[in-house]
């Protein structure tokens, strides 16, 4: 699953709490806005963090498990590939 | 281009747009690499119709992000919608009360949103449109 562009609630671990403790508020969950992910982790909006368009990388040891909100949801019907008969 | 009010970008690799009668210096390169006149125009006719393909992508994008506009009001405009062939990206060119912002999408998010059409995806787009635009409050009030 690919995480830009949705809120996920993330669940720090204890080197991520102890890495972030002067950026994020001093909590065992953060919640934030996923704007890209790479190699090293997710880059995240947070809605205490200046300016509104910055963002701060989590990297992938820094929290131990994330939490989305998740519809099953069915995609639009789409026509078959090929040439009709 | 269509008769949409915003401009839809998809550089070609063709200086030539002509599909039919290849221009003297593509003759040049179809002795030299292609093999043939006849296979340098195959690929080339299927290399127009990819491009074709993707300006249409834009446009349904930037349809798309429209929606997103009209939210904040009439105030914010969807400018243009560029393919960049480089970084495998979409920049839309959004004119806003402030100042004219890009704001760049990368192409895995827009082929999600635009193969699936369905709300948690274009949720997704909501998300990052108001996020380049600096309208953080709007993506995280819902949580408050």
């Amino acid at each position: 699953m690919n995480l830009a562009g949705r809120s996920v609630r993330f669940r720090l671990s204890r080197p991520g709490r102890e890495a972030l403790k002067n950026i994020v508020p001093d909590s065992e969950y953060v919640d934030g806005l996923v704007v890209d992910e790479n190699h090293m982790g997710v880059w995240v909006s947070l809605a205490e963090l200046e300016p509104a368009t910055g963002v701060v990388l989590f990297k992938w040891d820094h929290f131990s498990t994330a939490i989305l909100e998740y519809e099953p949801e069915v995609p639009v019907e789409r026509s078959p590939a090929g040439f009709r008969p | 281009m269509t008769d949409s009010d915003f401009q839809v970008n998809v550089p070609s690799g063709f200086s030539n747009p002509d599909r039919q009668n290849l221009s003297d210096e593509e003759r040049a390169v179809a002795r030299g690499i292609a093999g043939s006149e006849e296979e340098f125009r195959r690929n080339k006719l299927e290399f127009l119709a990819a491009e074709d393909r993707r300006r249409q992508r834009g446009q349904d994008l930037g349809k798309q992000v429209q929606a997103v506009l009209a939210e904040l009001g009439a105030d914010y405009r969807l400018v243009s919608v560029t393919w960049n062939g480089n970084t495998l990206s979409w920049t839309l060119e959004v004119s806003t009360p402030q100042a004219s912002h890009n704001v760049v999408l990368p192409w895995t998010l827009v082929d999600d949103v635009l193969d699936a059409r369905t709300r948690g995806e274009f949720q997704r787009l909501r998300n990052m449109v108001l996020f380049g635009l600096g309208r953080r409050e709007l993506i995280f009030e819902r949580h408050r």
